[in-house]
């Protein structure tokens, strides 16, 4: 029997990730968002929505959703909140703290949330570029032949990469092996590229704690160079690319 | 009477006391069928894609369309990308006439003065003549200011406002129907409800490549009650001097006189938060850093590159902006 009472949905650009809550555990799922969005998308004349019943969340449970897709849910027990409002909500019930740095390095945008007594005081979200993401973090691996776990793990002696674009870097990539550079030392360069993309942000504001949530999150070595860069110690959410689905949920 | 644009808000009543009808070029490539097939009509000619839109749209419409007999460039007081772009209007043929506001000049309303003195010759006309048609384009800048106070009153949609204050520069080229347009729109606003939503948005930076920001803002639980830069192009000023009233026109100048504008504006509209709209490879987002510095609320950035959409990456960041106003208001 289905006893999930309540589903936050975070419909991102590289991942949808569901929490589904059956009122003392709660569940997580990961879908490719492509594969996602051929899957349970209905098409009907007056628009679209999500088969919930192929997704096995029950009628009468509470969906609460987040992200790009966010507007798909529209049928009746859903409702909709803001990544900034969701992000800030997991790190809220995740830490225990109200005033903290909350760092989401997301598959297409990062944002840095700054919470004051429990409510947003602001935030700011990158520019209209992809260098600061995780699908930059993802593209570098594959171009470097590593997993995102191995690039997790480096943070040695790294190579100094010059361009500032996503995508020109693979080019830089496949320059600096060809010149002989050690793949792990890219890899690094890569890590810290990232760390210095999100450093200005996280530095635009001031609190007793730095969280980090987001795929990225699991990446060791760039929170590493990023703490590095901030003087401060940041602290991954427990489940960083849930934390946007988690702060969806009514707990 | 020929046409003659220009590439940034001038002091017009130069153009109309010259007998002539004045073409905000801006206006011109925006308000188009197809702004996009502008800008690609630029890059076929070697303009860079990283490079504002606005001047390769400015480039197609007075280069290659040759939509106006001759050209004012402001060449200070608004990008050096203009400078270039005189270069290739020149080359296209168009008589082009340098417009230069003053930048840290020791007597600025002296150097002003001058110029429009200058640009008033290269026309046909005084200094003289052009401030003497002051009286009848006051009247319109005095709907205007009405328009704009029926904005913050909740009469006018925060789109309508940017809408008629941009279209301000030039009148549409045609001063007299643009009275009565503006006429029209008071009188239908005058009979409408209130709009009272909740959160009072200000606008400001240069005017959106995508006029569609407005209409998705306002579906919202808010409400554009400022438009900065159109509502300095329609020149508030009411200085008696009419130089003065282009010193006073802050756009061309520093960004410090524009902050205390807007912070002015924030306090007497009851200003919730401000989107600051900036366009991509623009210099003024460069300003961004000074605005979110002084300003008393909290601002939302935004870029915009190309004309088109309201993209899901700005959707998200508008909405998650105004609900963080909501639970600031609600705290």
């Amino acid at each position: 029997m289905n006893t999930t009472k309540q589903v936050g949905i975070d419909l991102g650009s590289r991942f949808v990730k569901m929490a589904l809550f059956g009122g003392e555990t709660t569940q997580f799922l990961r879908y490719d968002t492509v594969d996602f969005y051929k899957r349970y998308i209905i098409r009907r004349p007056d628009g679209i929505s999500i088969d919930t019943e192929r997704l096995g969340i029950p009628e009468d449970c509470a969906v609460t959703a987040t992200g790009y897709g966010r507007n798909l849910m529209s049928f009746g027990n859903a409702s909709v909140i803001s990544e900034i409002k969701a992000h800030f909500r997991g790190a809220l019930r995740a830490s225990g703290k109200t005033d903290f740095i909350l760092v989401d390095i997301g598959g297409q945008d990062s944002k840095v949330i700054w919470a004051r007594d429990g409510y947003i005081e602001d935030f700011v979200m990158n520019d209209k570029c992809a260098a600061s993401t995780g699908r930059f973090a993802e593209n570098a691996s594959s171009a470097l032949g590593f997993t995102l776990e191995e690039l997790g793990n480096m943070k040695e002696n790294p190579a100094d990469l010059s361009t500032t674009c996503a995508v020109f870097c693979e080019s830089e990539i496949i320059s600096l092996m060809a010149s002989g550079t050690e793949p792990e030392r890219i890899g690094a360069g890569i890590n810290m590229s990232i760390a210095k993309r999100l450093a200005p942000l996280v530095k635009s504001y001031s609190a007793p704690y730095i969280f980090a949530s987001g795929g990225a999150a699991e990446n060791e070595a760039m929170l590493w160079f990023l703490s590095r860069l901030v003087d401060k110690e940041i602290h991954p959410v427990p489940e960083p690319q849930f934390n946007g689905a988690l702060g969806c949920l009514n707990l | 009477m020929k046409k003659i644009g220009f590439t940034t808000t001038i002091p017009v009543e130069i153009v109309l006391s010259a007998g002539h009808v004045p073409v905000d070029l801006n206006n011109i490539f925006v308000a188009g069928s197809d702004p996009s097939a502008l800008i690609e009509e630029a890059h076929t000619d070697g303009l860079p894609r990283n490079c504002c839109s606005w001047i390769k749209g400015l480039y197609t419409v007075g280069a290659k369309l040759k939509a106006v007999d001759e050209i004012i460039a402001v060449s200070n007081g608004d990008c050096s990308n203009t400078h270039a772009l005189t270069e290739l209007f020149g080359e296209a043929g168009i008589p082009v006439h340098t417009f230069s506001y003053p930048y840290n000049e020791p007597y600025p309303s002296k150097a002003l003065k001058t110029q429009m003195e200058l640009l008033a010759g290269k026309l046909g006309t005084t200094l003289k003549a052009a401030s003497q048609y002051c009286e009848k384009t006051d009247k319109i800048r005095d709907k205007l200011k009405m328009l704009d106070r029926l904005t913050y009153e909740g009469e006018v949609s925060g789109f309508e406002n940017h809408l008629w204050l941009v279209s301000s520069s030039d009148f549409n080229g045609d001063a007299g129907k643009f009275l009565k347009d503006v006429d029209d729109v008071i009188a239908k606003a005058s009979l409408r409800e209130k709009n009272d939503k909740s959160i009072r948005l200000g606008y400001i930076g240069v005017p959106p490549i995508i006029p569609a920001i407005y209409d998705f803002i306002e579906s919202k639980n808010c409400k554009v009650v400022f438009n900065e830069v159109q509502r300095q192009f329609s020149i508030p000023s009411e200085n008696a001097d009419y130089v003065e009233r282009y010193i006073e026109y802050t756009y061309p100048y520093g960004v410090m006189g524009r902050i205390n504008d807007i912070a002015e504006r924030i306090r007497e509209r009851r200003i919730d938060g401000i989107i600051h709209y900036v366009q991509s490879f623009c210099f003024r987002q460069i300003q961004d850093t000074l605005i979110k510095k002084y300003l008393p609320v909290p601002v939302l950035t935004i870029e915009g590159d190309m004309p088109g959409n309201l993209d899901g990456r700005t959707k998200i960041r508008i909405d998650s902006f105004i609900e963080m106003l909501e639970s600031k208001k609600k705290k």
